[in-house]
């Protein structure tokens, strides 16, 4: 009868006490002897015990200067990381599909549906719808980077097409940065917190409004009483 | 004249140990009484994860709260070294798992050392025949973990 793996008899714990102690090519060498030392060494490499960090290159970034304002900015879908910026004259997406190798920021040009209403915002929140046919990107308020005012502007990129609208909604939050805003079930956009203006001589207060943005219907709603104070 | 404590292994072999050792190593105190017996370790067993205890007695107190570097950077001492390459691979597995579960830390660090030393700088072939794995990768895996492989060396 052929003898089981011996290292299978030792417990997790144990085996990533043995691991430990290993450097990166011995671990590589012990994940290619068979499908349970392969699970085992991967798990330990990405697990929460001792996670192994590595610096992924990233190519494709020139002097562009991509400034991320607040780690809401960014949004993911299908292996791809969408930052939109805001510069003072255009916006431009950036993107890094993690499925690409090597890795590289690309960039595109959006298409502004009325430039002369542009306003280039950060510290702003932004989240990510897809459907059978489009893909498009939610961007709502922030701080204009010119006037350093806030601003509840909601912005509408369409994916496909890079084209950006401005959308005109009804019962719209009042202006702020630094707040959350997520999608639900791709209909619906959920819009948490953030710093509002308390009074003429731009003192901030962290509001706990919590709203819900109906994208079909283009109008909000609130949600009054919340579980906390 | 020190107290003694009597623990019993899972085969009903019965140990007379220092209570020092049982203070030591919290969890022996457990299985300290008439009836009480380790169910996990054998006599063989205990007897070896005993004798390392013992000459450990008068080590200084553990002190093993964050403490990670310690635990990876240590080095086996010739006592220790001599200790564990006495023992067969089969009984360096049981002594490891029994630190396990009594909860014997820098036995268990001593063992799991002695186990990555015999992986360090083997080859695949080498690892296998050590610990008795089969190779149970499809030849389409083994493609695809070569390549996977080869991604993480380019960079």
């Amino acid at each position: 009868m052929l003898e089981d793996n011996k290292l299978s008899r030792l417990p997790t714990e144990t085996m990533y006490l043995i691991m430990e102690q290993l450097n990166r090519d011995d671990r590589k060498n012990l994940s290619k002897t068979c499908r349970w030392l392969y699970r085992m060494t991967n798990k330990f490499r990405f697990g929460f015990v001792s996670p192994e960090w590595e610096a992924v290159n990233v190519s494709g970034i020139d002097n562009s200067n991509i400034i991320a304002s607040n780690y809401r900015d960014g949004v993911w879908s299908d292996n791809t990381f969408y930052l939109v910026i805001f510069y003072s004259d255009r916006p431009i997406c950036w993107s890094l599909n993690l499925a690409d190798h090597p890795i590289r920021w690309n960039n595109k040009e959006i298409d502004l549906e009325s430039p002369d209403q542009y306003e280039p915002v950060r510290y702003s929140a932004a989240a990510i719808v897809t459907n059978t046919t489009t893909t498009k990107i939610y961007i709502f308020g922030g701080e204009n980077i010119e006037t350093e005012e806030l601003s509840n502007v909601l912005y509408e990129l369409d994916l496909k097409t890079s084209k950006m609208i401005k959308i005109e909604s009804s019962a719209t939050p009042a202006p702020r940065k630094m707040h959350s805003l997520n999608a639900i079930s791709n209909e619906r956009l959920a819009m948490f917190g953030g710093r509002c203006l308390m009074n003429e001589g731009g003192e901030m207060y962290d509001t706990q409004h919590f709203a819900i943005y109906d994208i079909e219907n283009k109008s909000w709603s609130y949600i009054e009483s919340m579980p906390y104070r | 004249e020190n107290e003694t404590i009597t623990l019993r292994s899972s085969d009903g072999i019965e140990f007379h140990i220092d209570a020092r050792i049982a203070n030591r190593y919290t969890l022996l105190n457990n299985w300290n009484g008439e009836n009480a017996s380790l169910p996990n370790v054998t006599g063989k067993v205990l007897e070896k994860v005993l004798e390392w205890c013992e000459h450990h007695i008068n080590d200084p107190p553990l002190n093993y709260d964050n403490d990670d570097s310690r635990r990876r950077n240590f080095e086996i001492d010739d006592w220790d070294e001599n200790f564990i390459n006495c023992v067969n691979q089969d009984m360096l597995f049981e002594i490891i798992l029994a630190a396990n579960y009594l909860d014997i830390k820098p036995l268990l660090d001593i063992g799991c050392k002695t186990v990555a030393n015999m992986i360090k700088s083997k080859s695949l072939e080498e690892i296998r025949s050590t610990f008795n794995i089969v190779n149970d990768f499809t030849p389409e895996e083994e493609e695809a973990i070569r390549r996977e492989n080869e991604w993480a060396d380019d960079q």
